[in-house]
């Protein structure tokens, strides 16, 4: 296989961030005015997709992510209610993001459980601890930190220095030699460990990049909701996989290309703004949330089914 | 000689003596706490409100022993659907209502299968996403507020018992008698198996991997359905999303009992003591005066004991 991103394997990515964007253009042109204050909502899908895609390609799958992101965003707001405040309190989601990843690495690692029972387990351990937390929503961010992280450090914009994270991530792992270790661990996990390839610890570093996301996630999405719920996780699991899927990655590990992914997780919060657009136009607000979730798995299946048709055809 | 026997036939079937183990374990955990816990009423409690996680646990179990990570996580909330839509046909005879249900819940999981095979879409995203239609489509079918309630057949059927044993679990009994028959002395079921164990084969003695794939879908589908026209008995008001939060235990139960996530291995005998398991635990957290934080804390944690304790996957050895 190569490890090359050639145009065939970002073909579908391309594709889907494009019709996501043209057709939440054509629903709403004024959009591309307010692209910029907005980007910042579309990015977290990016990072949970490659989160997501570092653990799928050792073969393994997160499906702890989603209640990872509450348990942050609850202790986050709750850390600035005891009054604790300053720079800490920006590297403090993403540390909590790391202990996160660290545990599920240790458990599908090196207790070598499979990786969707202990993530279904941990899954309950990170929300029991973030409704033990914050058992109603509430709180309250720092006007400093949510200007930082929204909208611009220095008069320099933040989605840009986000894209930049996304980028270097992009650009120091597409030749590293870890990237091919991922993706032999994944593969055929008895050759990678008859090569020599530490595979239980191949795992364990793809769940703690894995939570590193997770953290950089937990950060913006409570920076722009300004408030800690315990609740407000699991809608983002189902898109992270999705996104690795449309970046090429599968169950069976081995595969995914990160770039593709990026993309098609930016594509995928494009989907969900749009949704939410058109349903609160045409739908009265009680019920519109209740059409999205409907309209988008119905396009995320359709999506799905075109990109197994195409990776079938591409063999 | 006779421990040189018990020896081998605890080895043979170890995967489906150890959840009830673990099972008595907590029985006596409990007991330990207050001794009302071991009296038959609570045991007999026990095993009615495993009903509908055990018919879950059913389709679960083909489905996961079809291997090559196929599992189904959009069968509890086919049952959380048919919880609103059973609700608003009271005044219909049950039996149409039953046949009802359990042809929405076949075409559903056929829609999953279908997916599946053709669309090349992975079972857990396939099934994770028509769970989160399903969810929206009871929205769509009732608006915002759930109404109606179960038959006076369903509710009799759901929580009255013969004697001392609930009518409910005769009926899981009767179901899981059903597949254990045809899993383990048809020739369906050995294909299951084979098929299970051997994920390069396309067709086993004639029949081909996506009928399997299919029926166990379907079955799945109409499981889930049974399950949730049953909690619909239980609860009697119906409301949104009730059943969604036994789409995960379910899968942990069904490989506790000792069904090989890799298919074609374990059976419905251990999945029931798996079931056990989770609604033990369950129960006994419901113990504490503990908030419910701490309570899903407890059990994730406890979850993962167990998965520690013998669910673990083989070293590799030089």
């Amino acid at each position: 296989m190569s490890l090359k991103p050639t145009l065939s394997k970002l073909l579908p990515s391309i594709i889907f961030f494009v019709v996501m964007f043209m057709s939440s253009l054509a629903i709403n042109p004024s959009m591309i005015f307010y692209l910029p204050s907005t980007l910042i909502i579309y990015l977290p899908y990016a990072f949970l997709g490659m989160g997501q895609l570092f653990v799928m390609m050792t073969g393994e799958i997160d499906i702890s992510l989603g209640t990872a992101i509450s348990l942050i965003n609850v202790s986050f707001v709750t850390l600035y209610g005891r009054g604790i405040n300053g720079p800490v309190l920006i590297i403090f989601p993403i540390l909590l993001g790391l202990i996160i990843g660290i545990i599920n690495g240790i458990l599908v690692g090196f207790v070598r459980i499979n990786s969707l029972l202990a993530t279904i387990a941990t899954m309950s351990v990170w929300q029991g601890l973030a409704l033990y937390i914050l058992p109603s929503p509430g709180g309250s961010l720092p006007f400093w930190l949510i200007k930082n992280v929204t909208s611009s450090v220095f008069y320099f914009p933040s989605y840009v220095i986000f894209i930049i994270i996304l980028l270097v991530i992009w650009y120091v792992f597409k030749k590293h030699k870890y990237l091919k270790y991922f993706y032999s661990t994944g593969s055929d996990i008895k050759s990678a460990f008859e090569n020599g390839i530490n595979v239980n610890y191949m795992k364990f570093f793809a769940f703690v990049l894995d939570g590193l996301m997770i953290g950089i996630a937990g950060l913006i999405v409570t920076s722009y909701m300004t408030s800690g719920d315990a609740t407000v996780g699991p809608e983002f699991l189902l898109p992270s996989i999705v996104a690795a899927v449309i970046g090429g990655a599968s169950l069976y590990g081995g595969k995914g290309d990160i770039l593709a992914t990026m993309l098609s997780g930016l594509g995928l919060g494009f989907l969900n703004n749009t949704l939410f657009a058109i349903t609160t136009l045409v739908i009265p607000p009680a019920y519109s949330s209740l059409y999205k979730d409907f309209i988008y798995g119905v396009i995320l299946i359709i999506t799905l089914i075109l990109i197994g048709a195409y990776e079938a055809k591409r063999k | 000689m006779i421990q040189n026997k018990l020896v081998n036939f605890f080895k043979k079937y170890k995967n489906m003596i150890i959840p009830y183990i673990i099972t008595i374990i907590f029985f006596l955990a409990g007991g330990f706490i207050t001794p009302e816990y071991l009296s038959i009423t609570s045991i007999i409690g026990l095993l009615e409100i495993s009903v509908p996680m055990g018919l879950l646990a059913i389709g679960e179990t083909l489905v996961i022993l079809l291997g090559g990570q196929n599992l189904d996580l959009s069968n509890a909330a086919i049952g959380s659907f048919i919880i609103i839509f059973a609700a608003t046909l009271k005044n219909y005879p049950f039996i149409l209502v039953l046949i009802l249900v359990m042809l929405f819940g076949l075409a559903i999981g056929t829609l999953n299968a279908l997916g599946i095979i053709f669309g090349k879409v992975q079972p857990l995203v396939m099934t994770l996403a028509m769970a989160s239609i399903m969810d929206s489509l009871s929205y769509l079918y009732v608006g915002a507020h759930a109404y109606g309630a179960p038959s006076n057949t369903l509710i009799y059927i759901s929580t009255s018992r013969i004697g001392m044993i609930p009518i409910a679990f005769i009926f899981w009994i009767v179901f899981a008698l059903i597949i254990l028959y045809i899993a383990h002395f048809t020739v369906l079921g050995r294909r299951l198996y084979l098929l299970g164990n051997n994920q390069t084969a396309g067709f086993i003695w004639g029949i081909s991997r996506n009928i399997l794939t299919i029926i166990a879908y379907s079955l799945s589908g109409m499981f889930g359905a049974l399950a949730g026209l049953i909690t619909l008995g239980i609860v009697v008001v119906p409301y949104f999303e009730v059943m969604d939060s036994l789409a995960i235990p379910v899968i942990a139960a069904v490989i506790l009992g000792g069904v090989a996530f890799t298919g074609g291995e374990g059976s419905y005998i251990g999945v029931i003591g798996g079931v056990l398991i989770i609604t033990a635990l369950t129960n006994l957290l419901a113990m504490f005066n503990i908030s419910q934080g701490l309570r899903i804390f407890f059990y994730g944690v406890f979850l993962l004991i167990v998965l520690a304790i013998y669910s673990r996957r083989k070293a590799l050895k030089v």
